[in-house]
């Protein structure tokens, strides 16, 4: 029940001292910054949270998103910037005072402890009644649906009743804000999808603001009412699942959100005799849609070589014979309600999802059949081939 | 055709369990020799008036518990039972708490923490014999540093291993100083492989440095905690080296543990069926103090 404001915060990683290396051990890439002072695993990191926000920090490993979390609990020392929480700064003030709980990846519940005292340790701690300290735990036993297992310890619950053990521990103590670290990361894809719709109820009942991290950009666009793209240590888009989804803001988050992933291509663009922008891909021609084309305008975006986006749910088998793009089936994937095809074409590999109900036979594709295909002028992305930055936005 | 597998599959069966039995038998016939044989011979002897020196001219008797009634009256065994209850409880006690606080100290250091443990663990690397004779140095009356210092801050000296107040003490002091590294390794490996999650929770959860101690740490490492006190209190009950070499257990009798007060009574007067009455009743003792952790280790 509080905002958190995130001004510039910045983490830094001081060097190592030099180890001695083991003879063949390949040194870890990473594109992290290195600076003077260290490595800066966060950078710049802004980003206001309103009171009772759902955020979800999404990115690949190492992008910084769960050392920003954790700077937000107290786990890790800012180094730089500031960070309010419910109008107070705390970059000094200790976890425990900070009114927040966390729920881990690894669960963390207290092995010896059973389940009503591990979720009841919060509250101990706070010294409240024992009458209130029940009156809580049932309620959240009963929110979560572990009732029967409030006297076992926890060795002897499934993976998904821990985490709603871990769930309940820090929701009992009603907190500020609620962080969650890849709470669903270590369960079963059924149960995950089970408990990520759980999570979604769960938020309607307890009215708080949560920060959510995950790598699953499933998770991330079905449970954030903002995402927030991280990579490398640098926010790369924040926005609502439908705005990162429609317009990303440049092409890491173009191919990070949707699965599968966007297809890319170098392709040209041009402008018709009338002034309208259109794509050129091998034969096809494309004009762009009237809002693509009123941004480019905008931007003042001149004809030239540009990377050209289309999500595979997006490229079309029908259109007009002269003007299509054409490729070779490699592999195609039935997925019951879609087929997946991957084509290569343009010198890229290309992924088509083409729904079931379009098919006159599942055996149309066969592996190495020429196949050809196009794209509206509405769901092109385009993007600067230099900075990777849309030349929409 | 189904009676020939089974009877193949019982084939196999027995010459499993027949390369097995080959397997350990070796091992048995060692522990046999080594263990159950000298432990059959010493319970034999404890009833019997065996000495080494007499019995080259007669053979032993047999003499039913006289051995036993014996011991256990005699007031230098009580004393000694005393002595070695009352030097186990309170080495295992300071042992624990140095150790278990040496652990904290190096596991919370950021650096240096394998240059540390090394330090650390030396004094138990020593042979005792090394570090008897260093510490005997170390206390002379004569030459030793710790009365030089003392006489220097014009405090009063001790004869510390003849004054029946300090002998006790030193032989204390002597085994915790040996003996806390132990401890140490044991609960700082334990440490290591506490989650830090769990830590991390305890944390955002409210606690503080102490209660994360006695809520987190404590119960992750009791097993580790319970296992170190019984080895420790198993050979704090054997000590016999340290009294032997410095004190003998003098001064009357006040350092004498079970064992030195055997060594005294029953191998070096070679009335070995005394000293087995003794050793059986060490034996029971050992057993008797070790059964409550074993228990609770099998639940």
């Amino acid at each position: 029940m509080a905002e958190v404001i995130l001004k510039n915060i910045k983490k830094v990683y001081p060097h190592q001292e030099p180890k001695k290396r083991k003879k063949g051990a390949e040194e870890k890439k990473t594109n992290l910054l290195v600076t003077d002072e260290g490595v800066l695993a966060v950078q710049d990191f802004n980003l206001e949270i309103k009171d009772k926000e759902f955020i979800v920090l999404v990115g690949p490993s190492g992008c910084g998103k769960s050392t920003t979390l954790r700077m937000v609990a107290g786990l890790e020392e800012i180094s730089g910037g500031e960070l309010y929480i419910d109008g107070n700064l705390v970059n000094d003030v200790a976890s425990k005072d900070r009114d927040i709980a966390m729920v881990f990846q690894s669960y963390a519940l207290y092995p010896h402890m059973t389940v009503w005292e591990n979720m009841a340790f919060p509250l101990k701690l706070r010294k409240m009644p024992k009458e209130e300290i029940a009156q809580r735990v049932s309620q959240a036993a009963e929110i979560l649906g572990i009732t029967q297992y409030l006297d076992r310890k926890p060795k002897a619950l499934s993976g998904g009743q821990r985490q709603r053990v871990a769930i309940g521990r820090a929701i009992v103590r009603e907190p500020k804000v609620l962080l969650m670290d890849e709470p669903l990361s270590n369960l079963d894809a059924k149960l995950r999808n089970q408990m990520r719709a759980e999570i979604i109820k769960l938020r309607h009942r307890i009215n708080t603001t949560f920060i959510y991290v995950t790598h699953d950009q499933t998770e991330a666009m079905t449970l954030g009412d903002r995402i927030v793209i991280m990579r490398d240590g640098v926010i790369q888009q924040v926005g609502t699942p439908q705005e990162v989804f429609n317009h990303p803001a440049n092409q890491f988050v173009a191919g990070f959100i949707g699965m599968p992933q966007m297809n890319f291509y170098d392709a040209q663009l041009v402008k018709d005799s009338d002034g309208k922008y259109a794509v050129e891909l091998e034969k096809a021609h494309v004009v762009l849609s009237e809002d693509k084309q009123a941004n480019l305008a905008r931007n003042n975006v001149q004809p030239g070589p540009v990377t050209l986006g289309v999500r595979p749910e997006h490229l079309v088998l029908t259109g007009d014979a002269d003007k299509m793009i054409t490729g070779k089936v490699e592999v195609s994937e039935m997925m019951g309600s879609a087929v997946h095809l991957h084509i290569s074409a343009c010198g890229s590999d290309t992924i088509i999802i083409v729904p079931t109900t379009e098919l006159e036979s599942a055996s149309a594709f066969s592996i190495g059949s020429p196949i050809s295909f196009t794209f509206s002028g509405s769901t092109a992305h385009l993007f600067d081939p230099e900075t990777q930055k849309s030349l929409e936005a | 055709m189904r009676t020939n597998s089974t009877t193949k599959l019982r084939n196999a069966d027995v010459q499993t369990k027949r390369f097995g039995l080959g397997m350990i038998t070796p091992t048995v016939i060692v522990l046999l020799v080594m263990t159950a044989y000298p432990l059959v011979f010493t319970l034999f002897y404890s009833f019997t008036d065996y000495n080494l020196l007499r019995n080259l001219r007669q053979p032993a008797e047999f003499i039913a518990l006289k051995n036993y009634t014996d011991l256990l009256t005699d007031p230098y065994f009580q004393q000694s039972i005393w002595n070695t209850v009352k030097f186990t409880i309170l080495a295992v006690i300071f042992e624990m708490i140095i150790g278990f606080a040496m652990a904290l100290f190096v596991n919370c250091l950021k650096r240096g923490q394998k240059t540390m443990r090394t330090l650390l663990l030396l004094p138990y690397l020593l042979p005792t014999v090394t570090v008897a004779l260093s510490w005997r140095m170390m206390l002379s009356p004569n030459y030793g540093i710790v009365n030089q210092v003392l006489t220097a801050l014009g405090l009063p000296v001790f004869n510390w291993f003849s004054d029946i107040h300090t002998a006790f003490g030193m032989l204390v002091l002597i085994d915790v100083w040996q003996s806390a590294p132990f401890v140490f390794l044991l609960l700082y490996a334990a440490l290591q492989s506490v989650p830090q999650g769990q830590y991390e929770a305890a944390r955002i959860d409210g606690a503080g440095r102490i209660k994360i101690l006695f809520y987190v740490t404590i119960p992750n490492i009791k097993n580790s905690l319970a296992l170190c006190a019984l080895l420790r209190t198993i050979d704090s009950f054997r000590l016999f080296d340290k009294v032997n070499l410095l004190t003998g257990g003098g001064p009357a009798n006040s350092t004498s543990t079970i064992t030195q007060y055997l060594y005294n009574y029953g191998i070096s007067s070679l009335d070995f069926g005394f000293g087995s009455a003794g050793a059986v009743v060490m034996t029971i003792l050992v057993l008797i103090l070790s059964s409550v952790y074993i228990k609770r280790a099998i639940q």
